[in-house]
């Protein structure tokens, strides 16, 4: 059985520190994909911090024996979370996110920034599950059996749904719609 | 360039993406006193249920009482009606809907060739109390059009029931009391009379 596994048997035992070190272990991830989704520090922490407490609440329905993956158990629970605020907050995540841009100029190569701008912006033109795919896929790179937990979706139909979603975002950098 | 080329640049900043020194240094020392058992309090746990144990009680309450009002003496639920109407008696401050229910209890059981002299007693007592209740001029008023439509009512069922002494009698108490309400009425319109009298005569001395 690996460390983490370990550390999630304890954590149901109600240990403390067992949960601390399993916080240590994921907590940045959870953080920087709270932020890619929010565009607001406070809100990601909050989001984070709030993941983290739900998973403590819950730890003890996460089954370890039928091969659970506990970053895939702890990423649900912080995507519904943002699906939740992003329900709250509908219209102000391209604009945030647009703000957030203009700021953080680099001497990176521009055409190159422009590219990656643009697909930024594409990425919060798409629908917020998608946005999630996407993120979960290339970003964090996790695997489709992964994310086919978190959103509780078949595979096979993820597989599908990603390639969609890709020429969707390059429709979108190609003709700016 | 290629979308997944671009994912990937796009990857690499995300990936660099810089923790903000509160949830570096405070993040899990914040977090740690809000992890309660993971039972849940005994106390939430028992507001939980007790919130559940009262909607069922109302609810099972709010049954009872609505099917108790079909209810005649004899019948389980009789006391409960009898405790519902005294509650509606008292928030309403109208205890018309007792003699209604006993005039329809009168009109049922003498039906069913049942035993209602009890009933009788405590129509006699409702109405009586009604009577007493009835101070106002508008109160009096109701009273006196419900006791005309329980008199009707009674007058209907005796059609139909002629050899029934009971139905005689729960009319009797029902004319009487319409009698007493009549009586109530004139009483106060001859002393109103008398004081318009007497104030005339003190005019004309």
């Amino acid at each position: 059985m690996d460390e983490v596994n370990l550390l999630i048997l304890k954590a149901q035992q109600e240990d403390k520190d067992a949960f601390g070190k399993l916080y240590g272990i994921f907590y940045k991830r959870i953080y920087r994909y709270c932020l890619f989704n929010c565009h607001d520090q406070a809100t990601a922490i909050d989001i984070c911090q709030e993941t983290f407490l739900k998973a403590w609440k819950s730890i003890k329905k996460f089954e370890i024996k039928k091969g659970g993956s506990f970053q895939a158990f702890l990423f649900t629970i912080a995507r519904n979370l943002i699906i939740d605020q992003a329900r709250k907050k509908k219209d102000l995540q391209l604009e945030k996110f647009q703000n957030l841009e203009a700021v953080d100029t680099t001497e990176e190569d521009i055409d190159k920034k422009s590219e990656k701008l643009k697909l930024k912006k594409a990425l919060f033109k798409i629908k917020e599950k998608d946005r999630q795919l996407v993120i979960l896929r290339f970003f964090e790179e996790m695997s489709f059996g992964e994310i086919a937990k978190i959103t509780k979706t078949k595979e096979g139909a993820l597989r599908v749904r990603i390639h969609r979603i890709l020429l969707h975002l390059k429709e979108i950098i190609e003709n700016g719609n | 360039m290629e979308i997944e080329k671009l994912l990937k640049e796009v990857k690499a900043d995300y990936q660099k993406t810089e923790l903000p020194s509160y949830l570096k240094n405070e993040g899990w020392s914040n977090l740690t006193y809000k992890l309660t058992s993971q039972k849940g309090s005994i106390f939430g746990l028992f507001f939980r249920n007790s919130f559940i144990f009262a909607a069922i009680i109302i609810v099972a309450l709010g049954t009872t009482a609505t099917v108790s009002q079909a209810s005649n003496p004899g019948d389980i639920l009789y006391p409960v009606k009898i405790a519902s109407e005294e509650i509606v008696a008292k928030i309403t401050g109208n205890p018309n809907k007792k003699i209604e229910n006993r005039v329809e209890e009168i009109i049922n059981l003498t039906q069913e060739d049942k035993d209602i002299e009890k009933i009788l007693e405590k129509y006699e007592e409702d109405l009586k109390n009604a009577n007493e209740n009835a101070q106002k001029e508008e109160q009096k008023e109701n009273l006196k059009q419900n006791l005309e439509s329980l008199e009707n009512k009674l007058k209907e069922a005796q059609a139909q029931n002629p050899n029934s002494n009971r139905l005689n009698q729960a009319r009797e108490l029902t004319q009487q009391a319409q009698g007493q309400v009549k009586g109530q009425k004139n009483q106060k319109e001859n002393s109103q009379e008398n004081r318009q009298d007497d104030h005339n005569n003190k005019k004309d001395k």
